[in-house]
């Protein structure tokens, strides 16, 4: 349907919309005419990213966008809705030329060689450095221009050298490229897809090429300063700062640092001896390929100074006492006696709290997650925060320390309750139930957890997700659940698949837990909050009918980083500690919550187990879309109470919908028209009586319209 | 054979060997399949582990009770048991030893899924051939955790000691174990199918039908299929001048017929319940009804007094008949879309010819019919009638028959 915002005509490649969308739209472009930046909570799995595309992708100016996810799953999606709503554009434009105009449009996603390359013999690596490293033995200039001059003198890399032989500017066509069409492209035409990226009007890649300052520099650096940059699912961006400024550093890895900083200066004697013109020029490329030189402590060392030098992020200019090679290398020398100096000032000294060895780690750690995305703010003029989960709204701009225009979350119209949020606090033999440390290894809270699996198993058909709060205590209430026979039971009913710490191993259980569901055998999936499957994998329909909480996902207190980043968030922005906890654990509990919702006609169950999820202010910090449908009885039940109530929401929901959604739930474009031309009388109001008089302000509105359409007053 | 009737018909045709087994089935595979998938469809495995639990007796003893169903099960689990099993028992070992052994063994330790087992996972060693993992599937980008792992290279600090996968050492090959058991089911139940086999199979899967929203889709989105006839355009063309007559006459307004009816409608309820019948009348009505019904199904009993066997030679002859005239029809226009191999031209034409001298004697035999009939002093035109449409059928194949057959020659 094709509709308008104020003149701006949007494009959305759907008949209808849902109200949501509309406003999240709205707000978007009130955003970016302000040229500011935003936070927008948006439910979870009503169309966020098609809305945010539709929206800015055509803003008129044509800004470029850079668009960041989390996972590449995520970034795959993004992609193939971006292409999508481009194919819907075309089939839209009437005119020839409007369709060509459409179709002179690029857009792509990045992402590691690893995941690119299509050399057999690289590809086969499994890890992503050494893909890396292998790369560049193939393709670097000295090797290339070694093996053109001389071919079989060294080896070259097929699919790069067939892309060397192209016209520059033109190795891909106009379009939107997914990362599978792009690697089947390169595969076509045997021309590497990693070196084949060209400057797109849509960039879509994961949060680090944008602040992690050793990949920004490459990647990031020649973006346009008008372009729009959006964080999707950013509820956990502050984490992604602080660990894109934070590293560890071992004793080994120092000393090889050493090692190599030796033989780095006996290479400069060497040459110096030999050839001075050539040195001059090693030394330039050495300061050219500072990170792909030599080992990683030249990576660590150089990037170390960014945070030091906030403004000169982006390392543009070389400090002048370094710029000879010996002044380089004595400098690295003392960095490193520094960085050995410092150890004293030792972190770790065992690497684990029961080891006897020591081990010492020394933890550099950024506590403030402001730095990291300071460039970023200070460098683009739209910044756009937003994900389902991001409550509460404020704690953002606090944290990364700016100041947005429009501040929003959406409730989620609903015609029916599409999902039932339940707090279970104690089993049916009334203990309380809770993932508290003290008590969370007590055998009657671990069998209550698990009866809970087990009642849900029984009667929710397809797919359940559990989540934990840790990996540790997710691997051992597993191992108790077995041992108490409790996981038989499960099996009875369902089939059961377990996160494990293997990315590639946990993908598969993935699928099958997938086929299970479709095939109607259904499955329990057992995982982690924070972990790898609650970011950026969705349980929606029939994949997630239930998805239970088991505890609360606090983060581990003991930890001396967790620590000290409390000290400083409280000395720094006020932020109390246990305000930030909760915070940051009820962000987690929703976003794995969050997962398991797709649209409006799907429907799933929410449960938290834990008794702390019945005090208010706990569940105050969950997203409003979640926290509005937790009524006062569904907030402090016993397992079997839920269990009556979730059997009672099935069957409701298992009933076609007779009311019709459109107009509530799902708008027309008629609707849409409607909505726009009581806003516009309503502002008129508005407008009058404050011309009338300054004390009725904004009188004249009630409360569903301001939550229909989210006017700004 | 759970279909009486198709019994006995078989036995009419087949066993008197008027057609072949193969005929009388052509057209019908659909029931064959049906019966087999019917017959095939085994009882899934159940889905727990095998995990036998050793239970106490008195005197300190632990005692497994091994059941066939046990042996089995552990025997599908683990194949490596099953192997040991074959090779040496009852030739080295006895069944009893066997066991015996393999309860005590460290294999037994490795393969229960216990947390105080698992101990000897600390002093076994992993094997490169056995103990091969990660395997290094392909999957789905959507499920791909691997490729985001090796988005960027990893910063930050390490994970505090909560978080790090795998720290509960013991846990692990539980967990390893589930997830195999459960793929193992699900294979045993779907098949085991090569995920990117799987994938191309799985229809609708693209990427599009996974971010699709489709509530926000009109409905009548659909564009259906276009129905096969023949003259299309000329049906439609008849149609729409049809229409443009139609359209001379005065248009109703559907909103005003709508807002009509329901105004008509409004009280029904309340009318309804005012209608007040006469309970005299009602109940005469109604007994009048009944014998009504009773006195005419009385004389179809009276009527129906041809014998048995004669009914029931009628019935075969019949469905004889019926069936010689499904067998040549689907001779002659074979059911499109199927493969062209199971019958050739030459065939179907050899089939048809066979099957219209089947039905050219329908005559006959409906006329020895009447004649039974008459030997049994019932009314023959009775029996003429009731074989009719049989008759007409059968001469209407005969005459399509001959008007074909020299165009063809």
């Amino acid at each position: 349907m094709k509709f308008f915002i104020d003149n701006l005509p949007i494009i959305f490649p759907y008949d209808r919309i849902y109200p949501e969308q509309y406003a999240y739209m709205c707000d978007l472009k009130r955003t970016l005419d302000a040229t500011g930046h935003c936070v927008l909570e948006m439910p979870s799995g009503t169309g966020k990213t098609v809305s945010l595309l539709s929206l800015i992708q055509f803003f008129p100016t044509r800004r470029k966008l850079i668009y960041c996810s989390r996972t590449v799953p995520e970034i795959e999606k993004a992609l193939a809705e971006l292409k999508r709503l481009m194919e819907y554009r075309i089939k839209c434009a009437e005119t020839e030329e409007e369709k060509a105009k459409e179709r002179n449009f690029m857009g792509l996603g990045l992402t590691s060689r690893k995941n690119l390359c299509i050399n057999p013999e690289v590809a086969k690596e499994k890890k992503g450095k050494v893909v890396d490293a292998r790369c560049r033995d193939l393709t670097n200039s000295a090797v290339c221009e070694k093996g053109r001059a001389d071919p079989g003198s060294v080896e070259l890399c097929d699919w790069h050298e067939t892309l060397g032989k192209m016209e520059a500017g033109h190795l891909i066509p106009m379009g939107i490229w997914t990362l599978a069409d792009i690697l089947q492209y390169g595969r076509d035409k045997g021309i590497c897809p990693y070196f084949a990226m060209p400057f797109a009007d849509v960039i879509i890649y994961s949060f680090h090429y944008l602040l992690d300052p050793k990949v920004a520099e490459q990647v990031s650096k020649e973006m346009s300063k008008d372009a729009i940059v959006v964080f999707d699912e950013a509820h956990n961006i502050d984490n992604v700062c602080i660990e894109s400024l934070s590293i560890d550093l071992t004793r080994p890895m120092l000393d090889s640092a050493g090692r190599s900083i030796t033989k780095l200066s006996e290479k400069i004697e060497e040459i110096k001896t030999t050839d001075a013109a050539k040195l001059q020029d090693e030394y330039a490329k050495l300061v050219e390929g500072l990170q792909e030189s030599i080992t990683e402590q030249d990576d660590t060392d150089a990037f170390m100074g960014n945070p030091l030098l906030p403004d000169d992020l982006l390392n543009e200019a070389i400090p002048g006492n370094i710029r000879k090679a010996e002044h380089f290398v004595a400098f690295l020398k003392r960095f490193v006696e520094y960085l050995k100096a410092r150890f004293l000032l030792i972190l770790e000294p065992f690497e684990t709290d029961n080891a006897t060895v020591p081990n010492p780690v020394f933890h550099f750690t950024c506590l403030d997650p402001s730095l990291a995305i300071k460039p970023v703010f200070e460098r683009f003029s739209s910044v756009v925060i937003t994900s389902g989960t991001i409550s509460p709204l404020d704690m953002y701009p606090k944290m990364l320390q700016f100041t947005p225009v429009v501040q929003e979350t959406y409730p989620m119209t609903l015609t029916r309750n599409a999902f039932l949020p339940l707090v279970i606090t104690r089993g049916s033999d009334q203990v309380a139930i809770s993932s508290r440390f003290e008590v969370r290894n007590d055998p009657a809270v671990v069998r209550n957890f698990g009866s809970i699996l087990v009642e849900y198993s029984k009667i929710v058909p397809d797919g359940i997700v559990a989540f934990f709060p840790s990996y540790l205590y997710m691997e051992s209430i597993v191992a108790a659940w077995n041992d108490m026979g409790i996981l038989n039971e499960v099996w009875k009913h369902k089939l059961i698949f377990v996160e494990t710490p293997d990315a590639n191993e946990t993908s598969i259980a993935l699928e099958n837990y997938r086929r299970a569901c479709d095939n109607g055998r259904g499955a329990v999936l057992l995982s982690v909050a924070r972990g790898k499957v609650s970011e950026g994998i969705d349980f929606d329909h029939n994949y997630g009918r239930a998805v239970i909480m088991f505890g609360v996902p606090y983060q581990y207190t003991e930890s001396r980083i967790l620590k000290a980043r409390l000290e400083y968030l409280r000395d720094a922005y006020r932020i109390r500690e246990s305000e930030f906890l909760g915070f940051d654990a009820m962000r987690n509990a929703a976003q794995c919550v969050g997962r398991g919702l797709r649209g409006k006609t799907d429907w799933g169950l929410m449960i938290f187990a834990d008794k702390r999820f019945a005090r208010a202010d706990k569940r105050a910090k969950l997203p409003r879309w979640i926290n509005q449908y937790i009524t006062e009885t569904a907030s402090n039940l016993s397992t079997d109470m839920a269990i009556t109530l979730s059997k009672l929401f099935m069957r409701t929901i298992s009933q076609n919908p007779n009311e019709n959604q459109t107009g509530i739930s799902l708008w027309t474009l008629e609707d849409v028209e409607k909505a726009q031309a009581k806003q516009k009388e309503l502002a008129l109001e508005a407008e009058k009586h404050r011309q009338d008089d300054d004390e009725y302000g904004d009188g004249g509105l009630s409360d569903t319209a301001l939550m229909d359409f989210d006017l700004d007053i | 054979m759970s279909n009486p009737e198709l019994g006995a018909l078989h036995r009419d045709l087949v066993m008197t060997g008027q057609i072949t087994e193969a005929e009388f089935w052509d057209g019908r595979e659909h029931l064959i399949l049906a019966q087999a998938a019917a017959e095939g469809q085994k009882k899934g495995k159940p889905g727990q582990l095998v995990d036998p639990r050793p239970e106490a007796v008195e005197g300190g003893e632990i005692k497994i009770r091994i059941t066939p169903q046990l042996v089995h099960d552990i025997f599908d689990e683990y194949p490596v048991v099953a192997r040991a099993y074959s090779e040496n028992v009852p030739n080295k070992l006895s069944e009893e030893q066997f066991w015996k052994r393999y309860f005590q063994s460290k294999l037994f330790n490795v393969h229960r899924a216990s947390i105080r087992s698992s101990a000897t996972q600390h002093v076994v060693k992993e094997d490169p051939i056995f103990d091969k993992r990660p395997r290094n599937e392909h999957v789905e980008v959507f499920v791909d955790l691997a490729a985001t792992l090796e988005d960027h290279e990893e910063t930050g600090n390490e994970k505090d000691i909560t978080m790090q996968a795998g720290r509960q050492k013991a846990a692990l090959p539980l967990i390893r174990k589930f997830n195999e058991h459960s793929e193992r089911l699900l294979n045993s139940a779907l098949g085991e199918v090569p995920p990117a086999k799987r994938r191309r199979l799985d229809h609708g899967e693209d990427a599009y039908s996974q971010i699709d929203l489709e509530d926000l889709h009109d409905a009548e989105a659909s564009n259906g299929i276009v129905l096969e006839m023949q003259d299309r355009q000329r049906y439609f063309e008849a149609r729409m001048s049809g229409g443009a007559a139609e359209s001379s006459q005065p248009k109703l307004d559907p909103m005003a017929v709508l807002q009509e009816t329901k105004a008509n409608l409004q009280n029904w309820e309340t009318r309804l319940t005012q209608l007040k019948i006469d309970r005299k009348s009602g109940d005469s009505a109604l007994i009048g009804m009944t014998k009504d019904v009773a006195n005419r199904l009385d004389g179809r009993a009276r009527k129906n007094d041809i014998p048995d066997g004669l009914l029931r030679q009628m019935t075969s002859c019949q469905t004889a008949a019926n069936e010689f005239l499904r067998q040549f029809w689907l001779a002659t226009y074979p059911p499109p879309g199927e493969p062209p191999a199971v019958a050739t031209p030459a065939q179907r034409a050899a089939k048809a010819a066979k099957m219209i001298g089947f039905i050219s004697k329908t005559h006959e035999k409906v006329q020895a019919l009447v004649q039974t009939a008459q030997q049994h002093g019932i009314d023959p035109n009775r029996v003429q009638t009731a074989l009719k449409p049989v008759l007409q059928a059968s001469d209407q194949a005969l005459t399509f028959y001959r008007n074909k057959k020299p165009s063809k020659v």
